[in-house]
């Protein structure tokens, strides 16, 4: 069959224009992941969608089941911690005042134990913290996994946009600068 | 006569600047406000953090004929504490674990916890087993199991959950620490038909990781 040459040519070129098309909307579909290499804490599997995290509930410490759903129009902030995880005890008194001073422009912190509920409640008898406590002794490591914490190390933050996007996810020790200024940038109620 | 331009792909010069615009868009990483939480690049206070296995390196040997040698070598910049080792023997009717003898480690202020016990470089461990007396053809003849519970952190200032590891004690006919056929009534010391060289061998090749 004879086919003109310029037809077969325009016929390649629309080919790759769509395959071209259809891999950037696919790359959009995706996220910006961190380059791979040894990193032993890059995170390694894709499982959470926007707004997926409001499904999760955890008891809190009277044994009450609360879902995070309960803040789905907040600017979330959920803090993986453990009495038995030093810089984690360390760095409640910083999450302890952001609430403070950012709660009424939207911002909500909760915490969420890696440990019993005797050694929190212990905890909380001699410590002040100015945010609500969630306890689940094995299914906060899971849960902090599944949002990329891939050693389930502690402490893990991850900040979350009213509706439920990921915007900041931090493995290690926070700094009050470093929160204020993604806090201040994502407030739903502007200061 | 206006010079003709070859064709790329069939596809004409302004077509073809299109499509590179599209590549160089694909390359650009999606802003991170759009992306799930699992999907963000996590930003950590350490890029090569140890597998805890590395971190905290266990081996064991036959200290003598009812004691159990644990040494674990902790990685430069890594700590283990003290108060969160636990042992347990698997399946519990086969004995029963003695008080733990910890080598000399470092006191550190903990806000919660007061004084706390934390080693750095390696901890030692002596850990009495007492096999419960009975009969020597099923108790002492079945495999048993030491269930190591431990706990550190790094100096940059994360910590890693709990780590399990067991250690499996075969019948000494197989090799392992506990002469075959030989009860372990509480207090009374087993006759040794063993040698320490072979009983660390196995038994570091039973080295089993349930993470």
């Amino acid at each position: 069959m004879f086919v003109p040459k310029y037809l077969l040519g325009a016929g390649i070129c629309l080919f790759v224009a769509l395959a071209s098309i259809a891999l950037w909307l696919d790359r959009q579909g995706s996220s910006a992941l961190p380059p791979p290499g040894k990193s032993a804490t890059a995170p390694h599997e894709i499982t959470a969608s926007r707004g997926a995290i409001y499904s999760a509930r955890f008891p809190d410490l009277q044994g009450n089941m609360q879902s995070l759903g309960q803040w789905d129009r907040k600017l979330l902030v959920v803090n993986f911690w453990a009495t038995w995880c030093g810089p984690c005890k360390e760095e409640m008194p910083i999450l302890s005042r952001l609430q403070a001073r950012f709660g009424e422009q939207g911002l909500q912190i909760v915490g969420i134990a890696a440990d019993s509920s005797g050694n929190v409640a212990n905890f909380a008898i001699g410590t002040k913290i100015g945010y609500p406590l969630l306890v689940d002794d094995a299914g906060a490591i899971e849960f902090s996994k599944r949002l990329g914490n891939r050693l389930g190390l502690l402490p893990h933050t991850v900040l979350f946009s009213p509706g439920g996007d990921g915007i900041y996810n931090k493995l290690g020790m926070i700094t009050e600068a470093e929160m204020s200024d993604i806090i201040l940038k994502n407030l739903p109620i502007r200061p | 006569m206006k010079p003709v331009r070859p064709l790329i792909l069939g596809c004409s010069p302004a077509v073809l600047r299109l499509l590179f615009l599209l590549s160089t868009l694909a390359a650009q990483p999606v802003p991170a406000a759009a992306a799930p939480a699992s999907e963000l690049p996590i930003h950590s206070v350490e890029q090569e953090l140890l597998e805890p296995e590395r971190a905290f390196q266990l081996s064991a040997r036959h200290h003598d004929s009812q004691t159990i040698e644990l040494t674990y070598k902790i990685a430069e910049g890594y700590y283990m504490y003290r108060g969160r080792f636990k042992f347990l023997l698997e399946p519990k009717t086969s004995g029963k674990v003695g008080k733990a003898r910890f080598s000399k480690g470092k006191m550190k202020q903990d806000p919660t916890f007061g004084r706390v016990e934390v080693y750095r470089e390696s901890v030692r461990i002596l850990l009495p087993i007492v096999m419960v007396d009975g009969d020597s053809s099923s108790a002492n003849s079945q495999a048993v199991r030491l269930r190591v519970t431990s706990q550190g952190c790094a100096d940059v200032g994360v910590c890693y959950p709990p780590q399990h590891t067991t250690l499996t004690i075969k019948p000494a006919n197989r090799g392992v620490i506990f002469p075959d056929g030989v009860a372990f009534p509480v207090g009374v010391t087993a006759p040794p038909q063993f040698t320490p060289g072979a009983a660390q061998q196995s038994l570091t090749e039973s080295l089993r990781q349930d993470r």
